[in-house]
């Protein structure tokens, strides 16, 4: 079962048709990549899944609930099954690294078992010798790991990543590659993730979605892509 | 909710639900708060009636206390309005706001200071007088009358305080009233023509004269008691003792009709107007001259010793409202 | 609820307002403008010249500065003006040291404190406390990075002209917005100096002919210059960047260091607290300096300093707490109806305090119920603040919020949190300075309201600016002195708590 269907949504900023039509599906365990030039309505199709912006037209699917219908926003952002790491990573800075791993299941567990639960997640992002420091007195690829670790803790149906990488320097960039491969592997958590570097979704994801001018042009696999774009953009935009 | 309970109760006693316990009374008085707060005190004490008051401040000379008690005219709060001037109950009166009372201790006023229906009653008087700085002013030359203002002599010396405020006001309209309309308007003229300087309050006058930053100015009698009480080199004069004397101005007490206390309004009316009361104020440091010809005072001269300037307060009053736009016009508001 | 307050206050018709605009009131209006523009523009150099100082440099004695540099905006502006007669009167003991000068004579320094020139100077002086809070906000505000990044293309001035004040401008605007709005509607300066402006005109109407339906049209002009105003900001900070969250970058706020020029800029700050706190102080106290003053003017405050603690404080708290939800939502939707509530709030700021309270009591005093029960207790005074400062505090923490940015909150929705935890965890630790601002100016404009308070306040209670004002009229000289010193150390105790506390921790100072 898909744990993420869009069909035909659309929106509209002032008046312009900033995403328009888009119909996708998510399956699970699978990382698809949304890609395209900026200000092509990825990053917006990605905040409508999570929530934090109302579609005009269209229906958005989570987990098999409609979350999204008829211009309306049927289930608020803290409700969603989803996690979520941002452009700027938006961590707190007055909340340390254990309280931002504890934040989202303070309501869904009890304290043994929450406790239980962020002991799990440190231990997985490698965490636990920082677990008292503030983000700013991090490094760029342990603030990157922090705001993973905040996004997966709750173990959302769906992890949506907004460009999280393009802020760093090539070498940590690798290193994060690795990470995030490292982790699908071990938590095989449905993962949409969105992008403006083609390579970058190449290497991360099994199938990969272009768009352009707020329209998805084409959804193959990345070979498939590579040996038959759909389009002279798509053609274009990854460089063949 | 429940288990707020106690918390709420506690707020709300906290707040100052004081309407279950007791006697009491509610008194808007515009008589300054320095004189009046121990006369309530004493009547407190006296009688065993809570007094609750609200006095009103320089800053808004009169006009607070008034504005509340019109604007609170459809469900008064007020039981008593005592007032420091003759005519602000008689905007009341004409608003049909008052609740006719005539106190048998009222019995031995002179008439000239009641009215007729008991809807007021005067009581402890000021007097208008001119205060002037002895540094500036040498004893031989001390003006006498207010129409020496007038004289080139005192150019830009004068002070006065707005007419369209508080007994200024008063004052000006009772000068018409006597005067006639010409005379006063050429009396107001001239002391234009002469600079005078008009500043907000009587209690502004007393501080420019008192400061040498004016040479004489006119203004109650309980201010210049004041200056003098503060020591400074003034000096007091009753003005035109040998023509249309000086203005008068008695407090004035009315009942408010529909005020939530009606008996203890009777009781606290009583008391103000008693001779005692009188005395009191006479020997206050605002040292009040009782309306009682035969109370005795030592501080001022008694009424019985000034020649008044005779004339009707609910004239004045109406005089007051008459010639509002030409003082309008005077003052460039 | 706010909005018919003013609505049942006035219910002016079509007559009222046809006499409003004729050319006299032009004239008022035109006096009241200058008036606002001058003490703005006065209020704001000092302020920022300050509010620099204390936010960004290592200049001494802050502790000490912060409160004592608050105290001119604490003295109630008519006796700060009455002061300032005093000093510069023909008697005064400034002008006596003035008018020796050569081409300045008694009468001129005289005349000049008598104008509206002289009223500029009062009230800009009385004033620049709030930019100087507002500005020092703003300034710690600015990302420390920002301003390290200019440094390298050039000298510390140029990065102040172009990182610092840029990005600072935002909450200075506002502030001085506040000022200028402020002076426009100040009556006790004006009033005191003989100048003629449009809340004199007003008052007038109210207390001469008792009009209040008059009046109340009077107010229009003012509301409605006001509107001009915050429209104009809006439409001019709308496409201004937005301040970083300092703390949130990097938790730091980068500090010019003063070095050789600490003395000469202490000195500039010592001579500022001189000219608009000593001085004034001293000629209140000069008159006469005696322990029986106190103890009579201590028997006079009685329970009014309590009700004024008291009272300032939950009123502050009260404003604060509305200014936190209101501004989130203000910021947070700005969907029309929401944008109509606090423009209708804004108005409220604009008509003066009378009018207010005659719309007070119109609307609460009737028989009976839950109305007559808060119209005789001093629930009507908080409701009294609550409408006439609300504007300021919403405004304020409104302008905060935009300093989060979005995905900072967003973050945490994603994350499960609800509103509350919103509030709680994430908001509320990051707002920290704008709320203890917001509460320290709130709590100052409570403890000092005295125009709607004296029509409201129920009979045998009062607060300390009723106290000091009812007994203005005749006491000694002494006494008054006495009872607004009182105020002051009222006022001022529970702000240097708090501000002694907020420099311990560190996070809490504003």
């Amino acid at each position: 079962m898909a744990v993420l269907t869009l069909k035909g949504v659309s929106k509209r900023f002032q008046g312009k048709l900033v995403v328009s039509d888009v119909t996708f599906q998510v399956e699970e365990g699978e990382v698809l990549a949304l890609l395209g030039p900026s200000g092509c309505g990825k990053t917006t199709t990605l905040r409508m899944i999570a929530g934090l912006e109302t579609p005009w037209k269209g229906e958005i699917w989570l987990d098999g609930r409609l979350v999204s219908a008829g211009g309306r926003s049927l289930i608020p952002p803290s409700a969603r099954p989803v996690g979520m790491v941002f452009q700027d990573l938006a961590l707190w800075p007055h909340i340390t690294v254990q309280g931002h791993v504890e934040f989202p299941i303070t309501k869904k567990l009890i304290r043994p078992a929450r406790r239980k639960r962020v002991e799990e997640v440190l231990n997985k992002f490698r965490l636990e010798g920082y677990r008292h420091r503030y983000p700013h007195t991090l490094s760029g690829g342990q603030q990157q790991l922090v705001a993973l670790a905040r996004a997966t803790a709750s173990q959302p149906r769906i992890l949506l990543m907004d460009e999280p990488l393009s802020n760093l320097d090539v070498t940590i960039k690798r290193a994060m590659y690795k990470e995030i491969t490292r982790l699908h592997q071990e938590l095989s958590i449905t993962t949409l993730y969105v992008t403006h570097d083609h390579r970058e979704a190449f290497l991360l994801a099994q199938r990969v979605a272009v768009m352009n001018g707020g329209k998805i042009e084409q959804i193959a696999t990345p070979e498939g892509i590579c040996r038959h774009p759909a389009s002279e953009f798509v053609a274009e935009f990854i460089g063949v | 909710m429940g288990k707020y309970l106690l918390e709420v109760i506690l707020l709300l006693s906290f707040l100052g639900w004081t309407k279950a316990e007791g006697q009491e009374v509610v008194v808007y008085t515009s008589e300054d708060r320095l004189f009046s707060e121990p006369v309530l005190k004493e009547f407190e004490k006296r009688g065993g009636i809570k007094v609750r008051a609200i006095y009103d401040t320089e800053e808004a000379k009169s006009t607070g206390i008034v504005n509340r008690l019109i604007a609170e005219k459809d469900n008064p709060r007020a039981d008593v309005f005592w007032s420091g001037d003759p005519v602000r109950p008689l905007l009341l009166e004409k608003r049909g706001m008052l609740e006719p009372y005539k106190s048998p201790h009222a019995i031995d006023i002179p008439e000239i200071y009641k009215d007729e229906g008991g809807g007021w009653t005067g009581f402890s008087a000021r007097t208008r007088v001119l205060l002037y700085n002895k540094n500036l002013i040498k004893e031989g030359e001390v003006t006498q009358s207010i129409f020496d203002l007038l004289n080139p002599r005192w150019k830009g010396q004068v002070a006065m305080a707005n007419p369209l405020f508080g007994t200024t006001s008063i004052h000006v309209a009772s000068l018409f009233c006597v005067l006639g309309e010409e005379r006063a308007r050429e009396f107001l003229k001239g002391l234009k023509a002469n600079g005078v300087r008009v500043v907000s309050s009587n209690g502004e006058v007393k501080r420019l004269v008192s400061r040498g930053e004016a040479a004489v100015g006119l203004m109650d009698t309980d201010d210049a008691r004041m200056a003098l009480l503060e020591g400074r080199p003034v000096g007091i004069v009753y003005p035109d003792q040998g023509g249309i004397g000086t203005l008068v101005m008695p407090n004035m007490v009315c009942i408010i009709k529909g005020g939530p206390n009606p008996e203890e309004a009777r009781q606290l009316v009583d008391f103000l107007l008693s001779e005692e009361v009188e005395t009191r104020l006479a020997r206050a440091e605002c040292a009040q001259m009782p309306l009682r010809p035969w109370t005795e005072v030592t501080r001022v001269p008694g009424l019985d010793r000034l020649r008044p300037m005779l004339v009707d307060y609910r004239e004045v009053a109406k005089k007051l409202e008459e010639i509002y736009p030409y003082l309008k016009e005077w003052t460039g508001f | 609820m706010l909005w018919g307050s003013f609505n049942v206050g006035g219910s002016p018709s079509v007559e009222n307002y046809r006499d409003v605009f004729t050319r006299r009131n032009a004239s008022f209006f035109l006096n009241s403008l200058l008036l606002a523009s001058l003490s703005t523009l006065l209020a704001t150099l000092i302020g920022i010249f300050l509010g620099f100082l204390l936010g960004k440099t290592d200049i001494p004695l802050k502790w000490a500065l912060r409160p004592l540099l608050l105290l001119p905006f604490i003295i109630p502006s008519y006796i700060y003006g009455l002061a300032w007669a005093n000093l510069l009167g023909k008697s005064g003991f400034l002008n006596n040291m003035l008018s020796n000068l050569p081409f300045v004579t008694a009468e001129g320094i005289s005349n000049f404190i008598y104008s509206p020139f002289g009223a500029s100077m009062v009230l800009g002086l009385a004033l620049f406390p709030i930019v100087m809070v507002v500005a020092e906000g703003s300034f710690i505000g600015v990302n420390a990075s920002l301003e390290e990044a200019g440094l390298l293309f050039g000298g510390r001035g140029r990065v102040m002209r172009e990182v610092l004040f840029p990005m600072a401008l935002r909450g200075i605007i506002s502030g001085m917005v506040v000022v200028f709005v402020l002076a426009f509607s100040e009556f006790g300066v004006p009033f005191l100096l003989g100048v003629k402006v449009f809340t004199t005109k007003i008052f007038t109407e109210f207390s001469v002919f008792y009009n209040e339906k008059t009046a109340t049209a009077l107010c229009l002009p003012l509301v409605l210059f006001t509107v001009l105003i915050m429209t104009l900001e809006r439409i001019f900070l709308g496409a201004r960047p937005l301040e970083g969250l300092a703390r949130g970058a990097g938790g730091r706020t980068y500090y010019y260091l003063l070095g050789k020029g600490r003395i000469p800029y202490t000195v500039a700050c010592v001579v500022i607290l001189c000219l608009s706190v000593f001085l004034p102080l001293v000629s209140l106290v000069m008159d006469s300096w005696s322990l029986g003053a106190y103890v009579r003017a201590f028997s006079l405050a009685g329970t009014g300093m309590v009700n004024t603690l008291v009272f300032g404080v939950i009123g502050a708290s009260l404003l604060t707490l509305l200014g936190l939800i209101l501004g989130y939502f203000l910021e947070k939707y700005r969907l029309p109806p929401t944008r109509e509530l606090g423009f209708s709030m804004l108005l409220l700021f604009a008509v003066p305090a009378t009018v207010i309270g005659v719309g007070l009591i119109k609307l609460w005093n009737r028989p009976g119920g839950l109305s007559q029960w808060i119209y005789g207790t001093f629930a009507i005074i908080l409701i009294g603040y609550v409408v006439r400062f609300s504007p300021l505090a919403v405004r304020f923490m409104g302008d905060a919020y935009r300093q989060v940015p979005r995905s900072i909150s967003e973050a945490a929705e994603v994350s499960g949190a609800g509103w509350w935890r919103l509030m709680v965890r994430i908001f509320l630790p990051l707002l920290i300075p704008r709320v203890v601002m917001t509460w320290v100016l709130s709590f100052i404009f409570c403890a000092g309201e005295l125009g709607t308070t004296i029509l409201v306040c129920p009979p045998g209670n009062e607060t300390l600016p009723i106290t000091l004002f009812t007994v203005m009229a005749n006491s000694p000289a002494e006494v008054v002195s006495a009872t607004a010193i009182i105020l002051l150390v009222v006022v001022l105790l529970p702000l240097i708590v708090l501000l002694v506390l907020s420099s311990r921790v560190g996070r809490w100072q504003y």
